[in-house]
């Protein structure tokens, strides 16, 4: 995948290239807002890192730029403000995710993983697959080896969350943002009890778990079940 | 006198005294003109009156002078009128008044008079029958006497007023600098580092006692807060010193120990947490949240959290229960809502043994929505109870739990930045701890 990031601190910059270069990614570095806006415009990224504090341009006035240019590829701002008021800024802007500094380049990834492939909106997708386990959006009804399993609502978006990014890790956060809609993390495990009830209830009957615990960083659903 | 020129005390006083003066001399100078104006008038009605009167007797040269001879004697004390007659040729036949013929009508004439020499006076000369011309004179002495004495009368006002004002000036302007150098004496010790001197107050509630009661209220809030600060800033170095220790202590174990890198990494990510926390009730503490406040269906938030804890609690062995009066609506940040329902539960599964029950419930009465989360845990001593709120507070039983002592600080601070309060009481056993926010009216 080839990625932009408009990053002006080197050290920063220096970090995430290495880490995103180790997952295979190429990552096109540039230091200020004006070239953001060039190179976003001009060069075909399947991504956009994008820090809110530029030299030349701010990072949201680059993200207006490129939206008013019709540059529909998915953008993750990165800030040092976690203040309330920022975050909505930044997605009413047009950002597709939102994280704040300092993070976990495992967090960075799996999220940019996620917007890399996310569908495109005109696909409306009726049913996702993972190995034997299936999910029908429009009847909210999962089946694993054609059996039925029931599931609570909550259990139903983790699992919705997973099998949409299969293959791919989902951290803590993001099921947090996705599923609670909290933008904090509580002390409780709230997100761990859930999984918990849903692995088991995956489980029941089979010898395998379609859902991986991935050390310091999240959770993964098995693409190949 | 430098200071004293530069005095805004003394340059009211003074100019008030000043402007008093000169409106006693405008007085005076009215007075003195319109009174002139009017003897003058006056003086010149009563000799052509005097002129009428004589004519009428007769208007022949000797009836005339026996006329003007008898008046002179009559009035010889009083001397009102100073007569002269002339004949055709110009020569005085009679009357005292010792002057050369005037033209006719009115005029000012000089004549000699007998004890003071020359002597201006105001004279009407008219012509009679035969020829002859008749002069009626009056000594200007009278009037030029009463308009000195005007004159004398307002200049002596003028100089008092001056005199009285100037030393009322002194006297006002050194008491307004005294009162006012009482605040800036105060403000200047403040300033050279003494935070607890307040401004004096007098006992009279003028509005001097205003001003420094106010400014006193203001030193105490701004007093407040710098303690407030200093608390927190040296809470903070000192919570912070005990997890920077032990990611040092870990770091150090790097390459000796398994597992040390990622016990030093979440170490770090505590750290952070903990600097997200102190940022948020920053954030919540500093105001101008409410300009994003939003309408929040309260009854289905709770319900919401509730149900998203559950789980959780009961993998950790306690038991929730909650109990929801639908319908009730704020206006405020969901988000800071949630995580402060979060923070209750959070703190109520910390501080309770394996076993426990915590209760979340929500009711409301007209006004106040009330949120409150109870447990049967062992509850918090009264001394305890007083600083639970603090920033950073542990208290002595749960120095081992993990947390912070930052989740109830933010759960004060966002019900407080909704307009709302917290309370925590005794729930015999365990912990309440209530807050209350505005209702939103359907």
């Amino acid at each position: 995948m080839r990625i932009l990031l408009a990053e002006d601190d080197d050290e920063t910059a220096a970090f995430v290239e290495r880490g995103l270069g180790e997952l295979g990614h190429v990552v096109t570095r540039v230091a200020d807002g004006e070239d953001a806006v060039h190179l976003g415009a001009t060069e075909a990224f399947d991504a956009i890192v994008l820090d809110r504090m530029l030299p030349g341009l701010e990072g949201l006035d680059v993200l207006r730029r490129l939206r008013a240019g019709a540059v529909r590829i998915p953008v993750l701002v990165l800030t040092a403000k976690g203040g309330i008021a920022d975050r909505v800024a930044g997605l009413d802007a047009g950002a597709d995710d939102y994280l704040v500094k300092p993070f976990a380049l495992t967090e960075l990834a799996a999220r940019l993983n996620a917007l890399l492939r996310r569908p495109p909106i005109s696909d409306v997708i009726m049913r996702l697959e993972a190995g034997d386990v299936t999910l029908d959006i429009l009847r909210r009804e999962v089946t694993r080896g054609g059996r039925v399993v029931p599931l609570q609502p909550r259990e139903y978006a983790l699992l919705e969350l997973l099998m949409r990014n299969a293959g791919r890790v989902v951290t803590r956060t993001m099921f947090l943002e996705h599923v609670w809609g909290f933008h904090f993390d509580p002390q409780t495990n709230i997100v761990e009890s859930h999984l918990s009830r849903l692995r088991s209830k995956l489980r029941e009957g089979f010898a395998d778990e379609p859902i991986e615990t991935i050390r310091g960083a999240g959770y993964r659903m098995r693409a190949d079940g | 006198m430098a200071d004293r020129r530069s005095s805004a005390a003394y340059r009211i006083a003074f100019t008030y005294a000043a402007a008093f003066a000169a409106a006693i001399l405008l007085l005076g100078a009215a007075v003195y003109f319109a009174a002139d104006a009017e003897f003058r008038q006056q003086r010149d009605m009563a000799i052509s009156e005097e002129v009428a009167d004589l004519t009428r007797e007769g208007d022949a040269g000797p009836e005339m002078a026996r006329e003007i001879a008898e008046r002179e004697a009559a009035k010889a004390t009083t001397q009102t009128f100073g007569y002269a007659l002339f004949d055709p040729g110009g020569r005085r036949i009679a009357g005292s008044l010792d002057t050369p013929r005037p033209p006719a009508g009115l005029s000012m004439i000089e004549f000699q008079d007998a004890r003071e020499g020359p002597d201006a006076a105001r004279a009407k000369a008219v012509d009679l029958t035969d020829g002859s011309r008749l002069v009626v004179a009056v000594d200007s002495e009278a009037i030029e006497a009463i308009d000195g004495t005007i004159l004398t009368l307002f200049g002596i006002a003028f100089a008092v007023i001056l005199v009285i004002g100037g030393g009322g000036a002194l006297v006002l302007g050194r008491y307004l600098r005294r009162r006012l150098g009482a605040i800036s004496d105060t403000a200047a010790v403040i300033v050279a580092g003494d935070l607890d001197q307040r401004v004096p107050v007098g006992t009279s509630g003028d509005e001097f006692d205003t001003v420094a009661l106010a400014i006193n209220a203001m030193l105490d809030r701004i007093a407040g807060l710098m303690e407030n600060l200093r608390q927190v800033s040296s809470d903070v170095a000192h919570d912070l010193r005990t997890p920077l220790l032990r990611l040092r202590h870990q770091l150090s174990l790097v390459g000796h120990v398994d597992g040390a890198a990622e016990r030093a990494i979440e170490q770090g990510d505590e750290l952070l947490k903990l600097f997200g926390s102190i940022l948020r009730i920053a954030e919540v503490e500093g105001g101008g949240l409410a300009q994003g406040f939003a309408p929040v269906d309260l009854s289905a938030l709770v319900e919401d959290v509730g149900d998203g804890f559950r789980p959780a609690l009961s993998d950790g062995g306690r038991s929730l229960r909650w109990e929801v009066e639908p319908g009730i609506s704020v206006s405020g940040d969901r988000e800071l809502l949630a995580q402060s329902i979060a923070n209750l539960l959070d703190n109520a599964t910390v501080h309770t043994p394996l076993g426990a029950h915590i209760d979340l419930m929500l009711d409301a009465d007209d006004q106040w929505a009330r949120l409150s989360v109870a447990d049967d845990g062992p509850g918090v001593s009264p001394k305890d109870r007083e600083n639970i709120l603090r920033r950073f507070f542990r208290g002595e039983a749960s120095r081992t739990t993990p947390g912070n002592g930052l989740g109830l600080s933010l759960v004060s601070a966002v019900a407080v930045a909704h307009g709302g309060d917290i309370a925590v009481a005794n729930a015999t056993p365990g912990l309440r701890v209530t807050i209350i926010l505005p209702r939103l009216k359907a």
